[in-house]
């Protein structure tokens, strides 16, 4: 596979060890809670997909259920693809078209325009990310299941996600993984070789592309990333050691820009313990 | 003949009573099948994670030996290592762990008592917030493994724990079986790892050292599970003196290990 062949050997994953952990993590972390099953946004990308199986070997694939939620300008073939995910998983999906409900808020007369193509785009996706969190988690509640989360250590260091949309989740196996290491795996557990191969897309637009839109390749931007973040060497570091300069900057600036989506809302310091500052526990407090 | 067993369990996270339960019939099992000493893991009746639950999960040593006297009965000439949150009267917090005996007459006694000495209070370590510092390592006679030294994961990453227990005791003759406990996340999985996380591959270099550096057995229980997250590698160990591996655990999962040794 070409992305396979182009991913640097610091990026490389020992597979079999990393989905003998994430499918350990995932089951215990849906069965201590009480429950059995989980739910999740399919959208025809690697990211969900990979998400799905991993999901699907821990907890059996009659456990695990894709919403895929297209919105009037979404690819068909994306559509297609999280079809060949589903079926090659052996896991329900349901399609549920969000056209409507978005194209309901845009359409109200109380909503405020925007004169600027790209904040206009901006806001339409953020709204049909949100969107699809709330039906993600209404019908959690009817399934008695769990919402996975499917964002990448890429995505969530980028910031490149929509806070309370797409990054909102309860057991996210891939926050730990970057891109490059996703289509690694991925390909490990033998997800169908377009997908991986397919141009990373947030589908908002057709024809949309991360890549194009970020300017650089995933494996330009993990390489910097696992430098910066996983070795914690200075940007002059990693100019010295011959990365594009211009790159180091604009991803630094992100990865600090984008430091309020990875963490709780500022809670204001009045009492004696206060949440998440001097009121600690375990997420896994009692369970 | 002695029958030596570590069981390498995955407990919930800050529920005492459950895990007090867990433990005693591991206990009650041991003792059926002949075991002569069970190895628990670091923090085995409280979970690792605490953060404020510290001072929930606490017990003095003496209401530890009430708890487990309360839940099992019968109980004769047998040997443990549990690992818990200790509470000292002045309300200091110890990850401690506690060599405990039942003797021929049904008796049980604590033997020894270790306070974690080097608590990890770095990357995603936060030990140092929670527990006091243990400030002694001292050796102890075990009626099966003999003189023993005890350590909690981060003590057996500082030269200085090692040697103080292989110098210690009668005629600074030392530790001939060293038991270490350990709650260690799995983390590392390069493409060079070969199915065993980079973390655990440094355990296993660090026992091997010991063992043949201080010519001593190596007890090794780890846990498995996950919390919040952290999948702890599991992969208990016993590395007899030189350093060859005689039994390994199951990685991630709960598992029991067991070896029969012909000791001198």
């Amino acid at each position: 596979m070409t992305r396979l062949a182009a991913i640097p050997s610091e990026l490389m994953i020992d597979a079999g060890l990393a989905k003998a952990m994430l499918v350990t993590m995932i089951r215990e972390e849906v069965h201590k809670v009480g429950f059995k099953r989980v739910i999740f946004g399919l959208s025809g990308g690697i990211d969900s997909a990979l998400a799905a199986a991993l999901a699907a070997e821990a907890l059996g694939p009659e456990n695990v259920k894709g919403i895929v939620m297209p919105y009037k300008s979404s690819s068909p073939e994306s559509l297609a693809d999280a079809g060949l995910v589903a079926e090659k998983l052996g896991i329900e999906s349901v399609v549920v078209d969000i056209t409507q409900q978005v194209d309901a808020y845009f359409e109200n007369s109380t909503t405020p325009g925007s004169g600027d193509q790209k904040i206009w785009n901006l806001r339409r996706g953020n709204k049909m990310a949100r969107e699809r969190m709330t039906i993600l988690y209404d019908r959690s509640m009817v399934d008695n299941s769990l919402v996975l989360g499917t964002s990448n250590k890429t995505e969530l260091l980028l910031g490149y996600g929509t806070l309370y949309g797409d990054m909102a989740s309860a057991v996210n196996p891939l926050g730990d993984l970057y891109k490059t290491q996703v289509w690694q795996l991925a390909a490990a557990l033998d997800l169908p070789e377009k997908v991986i191969e397919k141009p990373p897309t947030a589908d908002l637009w057709s024809g949309q592309s991360d890549e194009a839109e970020i300017g650089y390749s995933y494996v330009e931007i993990d390489r910097i990333f696992y430098y910066l973040v996983d070795h914690r060497m200075t940007q002059a570091r990693l100019v010295r050691m011959g990365f594009n300069t211009d790159l180091v900057e604009a991803l630094s600036k992100l990865l600090r820009r984008s430091q309020y989506k990875r963490c709780l809302p500022v809670v204001a310091k009045l009492g004696r313990r206060t949440i998440d500052r001097d009121f600690r526990y375990p997420r896994d407090w009692g369970y | 003949m002695i029958h030596i067993r570590i069981e390498q369990t995955a407990p919930r996270l800050g529920c005492l009573a459950e895990n007090l339960k867990k433990h005693c019939d591991c206990i009650a099992q041991a003792t059926a099948e002949g075991v002569n000493l069970l190895v628990f893991p670091e923090l085995s009746l409280t979970g690792y994670l605490l953060k404020d639950l510290v001072p929930e999960v606490a017990l003095s040593v003496d209401g530890l030996i009430a708890e487990l006297g309360k839940r099992l009965d019968g109980i004769q000439n047998f040997e443990t290592v549990i690992g818990f949150v200790e509470e000292t009267p002045g309300h200091r917090f110890y990850n401690s762990a506690a060599f405990l005996r039942w003797d021929p007459q049904g008796k049980l006694e604590a033997v020894h008592v270790h306070r974690k000495i080097y608590l990890p209070t770095y990357g995603l370590f936060d030990e140092g917030r929670y527990f006091s510092q243990g400030r002694t390592a001292r050796t102890f006679d075990s009626k099966f493994l003999g003189r023993c030294g005890l350590l909690i994961c981060e003590d057996a990453w500082h030269l200085s724990v090692p040697l103080l227990l292989a110098l210690d005791g009668p005629n600074q003759e030392g530790a001939g079986t060293f038991i270490v406990i350990s709650n260690s996340p799995a983390r590392g999985i390069g493409g060079e790892t070969q199915g065993v996380p980079e973390s655990l591959q440094t355990w296993e270099n660090l026992l091997r050292t010991y063992a043949c550096l201080l010519e001593s057995m190596v007890l090794y229980a780890n846990r498995g599970g996950v919390e919040d997250g952290l999948t702890f590698s599991g992969g208990s160990q016993m590395v007899a003196a030189g350093g060859k591996l005689l039994a390994r655990a199951d990685f991630f999962s709960p598992d029991t290990l067991d070896y029969t040794a012909r000791l001198a």
